[in-house]
């Protein structure tokens, strides 16, 4: 899970994997991602409650939802 | 006996909170007289919480590794908040992640090139990506963001 400076610098990694190739996006486009519920609540007291809750679970499927695009 | 989720929560607070002060997670030794339980509750409780998030321990140790969206090691992702470089993100993805933890602060993102050309900075406040440094940015991963097992939600 990394950040590189380009896609062409991303397909020149070693690991590279073409059958993952659908997780290549644009920085902006992981930080919206990354700015879901799941992550955003990180500093909630009651983040583990709520995570693992009904509210959390409709969050992370719509994470999954959108990793699934 | 079972765990409760004020329990969890409590000490899921805890930790994160002492990571957002210091950039290091607390042993669980430290972190029991701060909840006022012994040691080992600490430790049972942490072992607990890394199950059902994205965290985990040293292999063989312990010791906490990683806390997302913080790592507890170095990693190539380097944290700064209102430009005190204090923090290391578990991995790129979650370095996107750091402002939540520190609201209306501005968090900067450093990175190397892992092809060895010119290092990546990006700013970032409560979500909004304020500087792309260079603007082609792109994340990546090669690895499943695994969520099929019941107590790794987002790993």
């Amino acid at each position: 899970m990394n950040l590189f400076r380009s896609e062409q610098h991303a397909r020149r990694w070693h690991e590279w994997d073409e059958e993952m190739s659908w997780a290549l996006h644009p920085v902006a486009w992981w930080a919206e991602t990354f700015g879901m519920s799941v992550f955003r609540n990180r500093g909630r007291p009651d983040f583990l409650t709520w995570l693992t809750g009904h509210e959390g679970d409709r969050e992370m499927a719509l994470l999954r939802l959108r990793l699934a695009e | 006996m079972g765990l409760t989720g004020s329990e969890l929560d409590e000490t899921y607070a805890a930790i994160m909170e002492e990571l957002v002060a210091t950039g290091v997670a607390p042993h669980y030794a430290e972190l029991a007289p701060r909840l006022q339980i012994s040691p080992a509750e600490a430790l049972r409780r942490i072992t607990k919480i890394l199950e059902i998030t994205p965290g985990w321990m040293h292999p063989g140790t312990d010791y906490i590794a990683s806390f997302p969206p913080f790592n507890n090691q170095p990693t190539p992702y380097r944290i700064s908040v209102d430009g005190q470089q204090q923090w290391f993100a578990q991995c790129g993805f979650e370095a996107l992640a750091c402002c939540w933890l520190f609201p209306g602060q501005l968090v900067e993102i450093d990175a190397p090139c892992l092809l060895g050309d010119k290092p990546m900075h990006l700013e970032m406040r409560d979500g909004e990506l304020l500087l792309i440094e260079p603007e082609t940015v792109v994340g990546y991963t090669r690895s499943r963001l695994g969520m099929d097992g019941p107590n790794q939600p987002f790993r």
